[in-house]
């Protein structure tokens, strides 16, 4: 038997972290006046990765994007998004990019199916012929296809919503920058948004920013937190939640334990061991610093002792909520010590 | 899809152009401009017309030289101040709306979405409050002069009469890229276009840098007069394209 922490894992391709990324920002700065909106930003998206960029209200995750997308300027560091500058290669880097801010806006005299055949047409696409078909897949995905010849004035925020995604996805991008894509929408909309993005990752690599935590948990692999306009932490999203103060594994034994626990803190990758009795079974708390290495043996050494049996056995994660709020905290903890 | 498309200075131009000029088309704003101006510029023609049919005693010229003056009068100011009206918040609009936000997220130069503006603006006007009337005005001019006028004369006093309409636009793009008011837009592309026929009686030399005399200079050649001087055309024309290029220059700096 098997416990586990961990969410199942939606089936995707496995992003290639060593790759050249599609989007690299170091050390970003923007300056408003007398406000550092960005304070030395890193963010890193490899290829076919979907990456959660997580952050308090006003912590510059739309400043950064309207960066990456050429609409603001930076005050210094570097950026590039598949190896190019955005300020200098605007046009070329927006033709391989799809994006949707926070708040959505069209032309409102302007149908659903004519936005859509308007980004084509920005895009240098052909707007007519088998070009329609496309709009009517989209528009269909989307979940607007009912409404797709109604000028978008009066339109809902969802309706909104839903076109911005369906705009940002028409021109089938290599990247997806996607400010807040679920924020506008009730839990069905979100849920929904959320399969697209999902259909999406075997072919795109997204980026999208949200307040909605759960959301990252369950489809990004990557995520970046930041506050006040610097990176507080940034990684696969499961190593986020194992936590950096060392992954735990976590046991559940029957039988006599002291031999188990004598066993497992002689291995070089046991940082600590907690023994929690709890009624006719313990549980094992054991802090690792070398997960691979623990994950190939921690079973094995403890199966060794016949008289223990295991009842139950996974590696530990913290809830995303967890980890972020644990992180904002230090840094406001940081941040007070700093101008104390 | 089709194979890798080109990006320069004006991608996104031809989609954008397309987009901006399809309300002149493809909407009532078309023929509500057109009917306008024709109201205006040959409808104004009927004051004389009526007025001085008496007076005149089949003098030659006489109502139709007063008609022809009224026109070329009206059509190189009244245009001109309804494409300031028209564009004033053309850019402001769109940064306030969000939309500008939105179009220049896709492989859009700022140059494109300013001249695709400028282009729209420039081929609605030219063709609703310039083409239309002026057929329209040459066609009731020859009739009530018994013989047609000379077309080529009209034609090109017609064509310096659309030239302050193509300025007006580059100086209101210009302003309105700079200005964070439509008001201010408004009152400066107004003022300057209204203003300088009294700055010209202040400082003379400003007849020959800017559209203000292009009327009166319209007037003369289309009653077979020389022409003047060419530098309030060539300053005019060379206005029309140079401050669309000031406005690109000064958005290409700007965050949206």
């Amino acid at each position: 038997m098997t416990r586990t922490t961990n969410p199942p894992a939606p089936p995707a391709p496995t992003p290639d972290a060593a790759a050249t990324p599609v989007v690299s920002v170091r050390n970003l700065s923007k300056r408003y006046g007398a406000v550092d909106a960005l304070d030395g930003l890193d963010l890193t998206v490899p290829p076919r990765s979907v990456v959660g960029f997580l952050g308090p209200n006003g912590s510059g995750k739309t400043t950064a994007m309207r960066i990456l997308t050429g609409l603001a300027r930076r005050t210094d560091g570097h950026v590039a998004l598949f190896g190019l500058d955005p300020e200098t290669d605007g046009p070329r880097i927006r033709s391989r990019i799809g994006f949707l801010a926070q708040e959505p806006r069209f032309y409102e005299h302007l149908t659903p199916r004519e936005t859509l055949a308007l980004c084509l047409g920005l895009h240098g696409r052909p707007t007519g012929g088998r070009a329609s078909d496309r709009l009517d897949e989209v528009l269909e995905r989307v979940g607007i296809a009912d409404a797709a010849d109604r000028p978008v004035r009066g339109f809902s925020g969802g309706q909104r919503q839903r076109l911005g995604i369906a705009q940002a996805m028409v021109h089938e991008p290599e990247l997806l920058i996607m400010d807040e894509p679920a924020a506008a929408l009730d839990p069905a909309g979100r849920a929904s948004v959320l399969e697209i993005l999902q259909g999406l990752r075997a072919r795109t690599t997204i980026l999208f920013s949200t307040h909605i935590l759960d959301d990252v948990q369950r489809i990004a692999d990557r995520v970046t937190v930041i506050s006040a306009g610097r990176t507080l932490a940034e990684g696969a999203t499961d190593d986020l939640r194992a936590g950096s103060d060392g992954t735990r594994f976590d046991l559940r034994l029957r039988g006599p334990v002291a031999e188990v626990v004598r066993t497992l803190e002689q291995e070089p990758w046991t940082i600590g061991i907690e023994v929690v009795p709890d009624g006719d079974a313990t549980d094992l708390l054991v802090t690792v610093s070398d997960p691979d290495a623990a994950e190939a043996q921690l079973l094995r050494r403890t199966l060794e002792d016949p008289e223990v049996r295991v009842v139950a056995y996974g590696r530990h994660a913290s809830s995303l909520e967890r980890v972020f709020l644990d992180l904002i905290a230090r840094d406001g903890d940081v941040r007070r010590e700093g101008s104390a | 899809m089709t194979g890798e498309p080109r990006f320069g200075p004006l991608s996104g131009f031809t989609a954008l152009f397309a987009s901006e000029l399809r309300p002149w088309i493809r909407t009532r704003l078309g023929w509500v401009q057109a009917a306008i101006w024709t109201a205006i510029l040959v409808g104004g023609m009927a004051i004389p017309l009526v007025a001085l049919r008496d007076l005149s005693d089949g003098a030659p010229g006489g109502p139709a030289l007063s008609a022809t003056e009224l026109h070329f009068a009206l059509g190189a100011l009244v245009p001109a101040i309804g494409a300031v009206i028209l564009a004033h918040g053309a850019i402001l609009g769109e940064r306030q709306a969000g939309t500008a936000a939105w179009i220049l997220s896709k492989p859009v130069s700022r140059a494109s979405f300013l001249l695709a503006k400028w282009a729209a603006f420039a081929v609605g006007l030219l063709v609703t409050a310039h083409l239309i009337p002026s057929t329209l005005g040459w066609i009731v001019l020859s009739t009530i002069a018994d013989e047609p006028l000379a077309l080529g004369r009209f034609a090109a006093a017609a064509g310096m009469a659309a030239a302050p309409t193509l300025w007006a636009l580059g100086l209101t793009l210009f302003v309105g890229t700079l200005l964070p008011s439509r008001g201010a837009v408004l009152a400066i592309g107004l003022a300057v276009l209204v203003g300088g026929d009294v700055a010209m009686t202040l400082v003379p030399a400003l007849a020959e840098a800017g559209p203000w005399l292009l009327g009166r200079m319209a007037v003369v050649v289309a009653q077979g007069g020389p022409l003047v001087s060419p530098w309030p055309i060539l300053a005019t024309l060379a206005g029309a394209i140079v401050l669309p290029l000031l406005a690109v220059a000064a958005f290409r700096r700007q965050e949206v």
